[in-house]
């Protein structure tokens, strides 16, 4: 009696046949061939590969698997968005640089120092303090005095300024000089 | 004559000292198998040649981790599966980005190739076969040169047997054709 295979096969090659009776008549022996001893020397080459040290990536396997062809459209691609986006970017900061600049120019081209000034809401004690905590070299103090002009300072320059100060009385500064 | 079984094997492979020996053995026992797989798939030599042996050293790098939930011979063409349509799909994108024609490179094969000594109705069925969709053609190669099994193909190929089945139905059908109308 016929196997539960060998009747399954059967059935098979016999659909075969009734389907496609050009195909089943076709002779199915392997039509390929391979080098002389392929077989008796490829084990060998296999093991040896296997064992080589395949350790880190040399960074010259990764440039060149990195510079293959099917890469550089992607990244030339990716090149040209990441330099539109930086251009982009630069301009559009640049633009709120000129922006700012030319609004401040509009808004203080009819104000005076003094206006000025007042927005700023400059603290001279601050400066002052400032300057006398960093000026603690020689080199700083003998520039400083070099390069102002007291000659041009007058008295009533010197007593107005002093009395502007909170608190000053202008007779006691002057009796204690 | 390798007479060790796949069990037997994966125990001496486990086994520190007797890895290489066991991998050997292995590699003897389904080279030809495996090889005859990738080839008639890819048809050309040199190619078939790389994939198996890129095929044979995941099976050396994974060997270690396989769980033998499947058979280890199904274990093995699945990779080698994996490995011929990988190569297959990276030739298409460098095709594409070259502008050739990537189906013409597998008919120059059966010209170009000196190993295909098939008679002109076997080139025929071969370029039959060529025109297929890619899992069809394996399945067709699988069931009709290697008579592999629906079940074993199923696990081989991650595919339910009646799918199998109804591919190569249509894959035998679409080859009919070919051979009537060439």
């Amino acid at each position: 009696m016929y196997s539960k295979k060998h009747i399954n096969n059967k059935d098979e090659s016999q659909n075969l046949k009734d389907l496609a009776p050009n195909l089943s008549e076709i002779n199915r022996k392997n039509p390929f061939i391979v080098p002389d001893d392929y077989f008796d020397k490829l084990p060998s080459i296999i093991q040896q590969r296997c064992n080589e040290k395949t350790g880190k990536t040399s960074w010259t396997k990764k440039i060149n698997f990195i510079l293959r062809p099917q890469y550089y459209v992607s990244i030339s691609l990716a090149v040209i968005v990441i330099a539109f986006i930086l251009i982009s970017k630069h301009n559009s900061n640049t633009q709120k640089i000129l922006i700012a600049s030319n609004n401040i120019e509009y808004y203080t081209r009819f104000l005076t120092d003094e206006d000025i000034l007042e927005i700023g809401d400059f603290d001279e004690e601050i400066l002052t303090e400032t300057l006398v905590n960093e000026t603690n070299s020689n080199e700083e103090i003998s520039y400083i005095s070099e390069n102002t002009d007291y000659k041009n300072i007058s008295a009533d320059d010197i007593i107005n300024y002093l009395s502007e100060e909170d608190n000053n009385n202008i007779d006691d500064i002057i009796n204690e000089f | 004559m390798n007479n060790y079984s796949d069990k037997e094997l994966l125990e001496l492979f486990h086994k520190k000292d007797n890895k290489n020996y066991a991998f050997n053995l292995l590699v003897r026992k389904y080279q030809k198998q495996i090889y005859w797989h990738i080839r008639k798939i890819v048809i050309n030599h040199d190619d078939a040649d790389d994939i198996v042996q890129n095929t044979f050293i995941k099976i050396w790098k994974n060997l270690d981790k396989f769980r033998e939930d499947s058979k280890l011979y199904t274990w093995m063409y699945r990779i080698a599966t994996n490995e011929a349509i990988s190569f297959i799909n990276k030739n298409r994108i460098k095709s594409l980005l070259s502008f050739t024609d990537f189906e013409s490179y597998f008919s120059k094969s059966f010209t170009d190739d000196n190993f295909f000594t098939g008679n002109e109705i076997q080139k025929k069925l071969q370029k039959a076969i060529l025109k297929l969709p890619q899992k069809q053609r394996i399945i067709f190669n699988m069931r009709y040169f290697d008579e592999i099994k629906y079940k074993e193909m199923s696990e081989i190929l991650n595919t339910s047997i009646g799918a199998l089945k109804a591919s190569y139905h249509i894959a035998v059908k679409k080859i009919k054709k070919y051979l009537t109308e060439y």
